[in-house]
């Protein structure tokens, strides 16, 4: 089959988390220059929260329920953005101050990686006793050792669809469209642009660039926490979960060219299309070729780091810095 | 009268790397303190040491009898100081509007919408260019955009970093009028480092000689232009 409706609908969710990932990641790196290797789990640390709901709403008992993902979106958003701030300001402000170098702050956050791995590990020994009253098996499985599995019985549907096809790009659109306006049109947003183009200056006029720097920070983990409540619905949870997702989400960026949350959001999803169509034609192609069934899904990091060679080959300051009303013209999309 | 800002053997510099030595000087109200000296004596971090952008060591300084030695630079600006970079003083990504808008930050919304129109009644040129990014002005309309900028918060004190660095002679003959008229028409008290060591000494009333980050002269601007020795010696003025 050529296209595959199911496969679109479940990349258009785990494109959009790679999106929403992809532009927060750029947005902590344009504020503070250091590539955050611990952003991918802040999105497994988002899927925890809502296994954290799930335990706090008493569901596990009962089964399923919308109200995990009503209460989950905010409450990630709240938690994890703190968790970004705090890095922020504990770890990576004091460092930077100390004049310790871009690589060193960047092994920092490999440091925090670990630590916050460790947390969830903790997390989940704590819900693993809990939610062995829990007649979903789905549910056991995810805080039992070795601790590696999907919530979807808990996903809903919205008209036959399943819910993350449809939450998923909603959230990324409406997050970009909502912090493009907040950028553009709110006196803080501006303040925000100024303070990152240029500190000192913004300084000078009394912006208080490390209250502006700390927001950005919150405002990326948050978004980072929503994209892995989209994730427990599409993806394999499992603390560590980060370690390989981190190579989409930079991949993303980069393709993006690590300047501009738009081209954040657009190469992240570009990125989770890439991944996922590459890995079922690869498959259906091998298939073919050798007469037996070929499953490559863990390979999938294989096509977002060929994106990332062949974007820093042909442009690598990213497709933000292409000239999109040439190529259009050149399409014959536009005269 | 006392002097609107005193400086008191100041040690500074950028964080184990001292520029500046003891160095002091007072400026009088509503004066145009000029300061000169060679390519890297520490004139920039002289006036960043005076907004709080460097490291003091030692000594301090008092801007109308307050102490603001060691204060952030976005509490000095509350205090009626603007400072005027030498480079990237406007954000070149913003539109001349925003740039006006962020200039006015600290200020109440309707203040600020004031504000902003009375700097547009000065300068009339930014009028027609509020739309367009601050990166698409001339080099002499960035200076102009700045300078409005910093006359938003009514300062008492400007603090000028070269501001016709790369300009055309004429072009920076006008800013130099423009800073004059500042300090004649609003009564703002004028520091200002000069490439141009004439214009600006011809300009001054007061001025300071900083070379290899030391006080060489410090008196009046007039006769360090006469100086028999200094001006050849270190500012290329021809005996
Ligand atoms: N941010 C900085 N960090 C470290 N050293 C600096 C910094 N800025 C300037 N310096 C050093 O301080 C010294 C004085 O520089 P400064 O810019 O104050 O000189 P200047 O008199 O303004 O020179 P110019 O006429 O070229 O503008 C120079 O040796 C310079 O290399
Ligand atoms: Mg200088």
């Amino acid at each position: 089959m050529v296209l595959n409706v199911q496969l679109f609908l479940d990349t258009m969710a785990y494109a959009s988390v790679l999106g929403l990932l992809s532009m927060s990641l750029t947005l902590t790196y344009i504020v503070s220059r250091v590539p955050n290797f611990a952003h991918a789990t802040f999105a497994a640390i988002g899927s925890y929260m809502v296994l954290i709901v799930v335990w706090l709403l008493g569901i596990y008992k009962t089964g399923p329920s919308w109200g995990v993902y009503y209460a989950s979106l905010p409450l990630s958003f709240i938690v994890v953005g703190a968790v970004a701030l705090l890095q922020y300001l504990i770890v990576l402000r004091p460092l930077a101050k100390k004049g310790i170098s871009i690589d060193g702050l960047m092994i920092a956050t490999l440091g925090i990686d670990i630590i916050l791995v460790g947390l969830l590990n903790i997390s989940a020994d704590f819900l693993e006793d809990i939610f062995q009253q829990s007649p979903d098996k789905d549910l056991r499985k995810l805080v039992t050792y070795p601790r590696s599995g999907y919530l979807s019985s808990y996903e809903p549907t919205i008209m036959g669809v399943t819910a993350s096809s449809i939450l998923g790009p909603l959230l990324l659109v409406v997050s970009t469209v909502g912090f493009y306006l907040f950028l553009t049109k709110t006196k803080f947003g501006t303040a925000m642009r100024a303070a990152i183009e240029n500190p000192q200056l913004a300084e000078t006029l009394g912006i208080n660039v490390n209250l502006v720097y700390s927001v950005s920070w919150f405002i990326a983990g948050g978004l980072a926490g929503m994209a892995g409540v989209i994730m427990v619905m599409t993806t394999k949870l499992n603390p560590t979960m980060g370690w390989l997702l981190i190579v989409s989400v930079f991949a993303g960026s980069i393709v993006g060219g690590l300047g501009s949350l738009f081209w954040g959001a657009v190469g992240g999803l570009l990125v989770g299309f890439l991944e996922q169509f590459g890995v079922y034609y690869t498959q259906i192609i091998l298939g073919a070729l050798t007469g037996e069934t070929v499953s490559l899904g863990n390979y999938r990091q294989v096509f977002s780091l060929g994106a990332i060679v062949v974007m820093l080959l042909v442009a690598p300051q990213g497709l933000a810095s292409l000239n999109w009303g040439k190529i259009l013209s050149r399409l014959g999309l536009r005269r | 009268m006392a002097p609107i800002l005193e400086v008191k053997g100041v040690d500074a510099g950028y964080g184990k790397l001292q520029i500046l030595f003891n160095v002091s000087m007072e400026v009088e109200s509503k004066d145009i303190f000029v300061i000169v000296g060679p390519n890297g004596s520490g004139k920039s971090t002289l006036l960043k040491t005076i907004f709080g952008l460097t490291r003091i060591y030692k000594g301090s300084i008092r801007f109308n009898g307050e102490e603001i030695t060691g204060k952030p630079p976005h509490d000095i600006a509350k205090t009626g100081i603007a400072y005027l970079p030498q480079t990237d003083n406007v954000f070149a990504q913003l539109t001349v509007a925003e740039n006006l808008k962020m200039a006015a930050y600290t200020l109440p919304s309707d203040l600020a919408e004031e504000r902003i129109s009375e700097v547009l009644e000065r300068f009339p040129l930014l009028k027609a260019r509020l739309k367009d990014k601050a990166m698409t002005l001339s080099g002499g309309q960035r200076q102009i955009l700045a300078m409005a900028m910093s006359l938003i918060r009514k300062p008492k004190l400007m603090l000028f970093d070269e501001p016709t660095a790369a300009l055309a002679p004429k072009l920076a003959a006008e800013i130099l009028d423009e800073i004059i008229k500042l300090r004649d028409e609003l009564g703002i008290t004028i520091i200002l480092v000069e490439q141009n060591a004439k214009k600006a000494l011809q300009m001054g009333d007061k001025a300071l000689l900083l070379v290899g980050g030391r006080v060489m002269y410090r008196g009046g601007a007039k006769e360090l232009l006469e100086h028999p020795e200094l001006g050849a010696l270190y500012l290329g003025l021809k005996k």
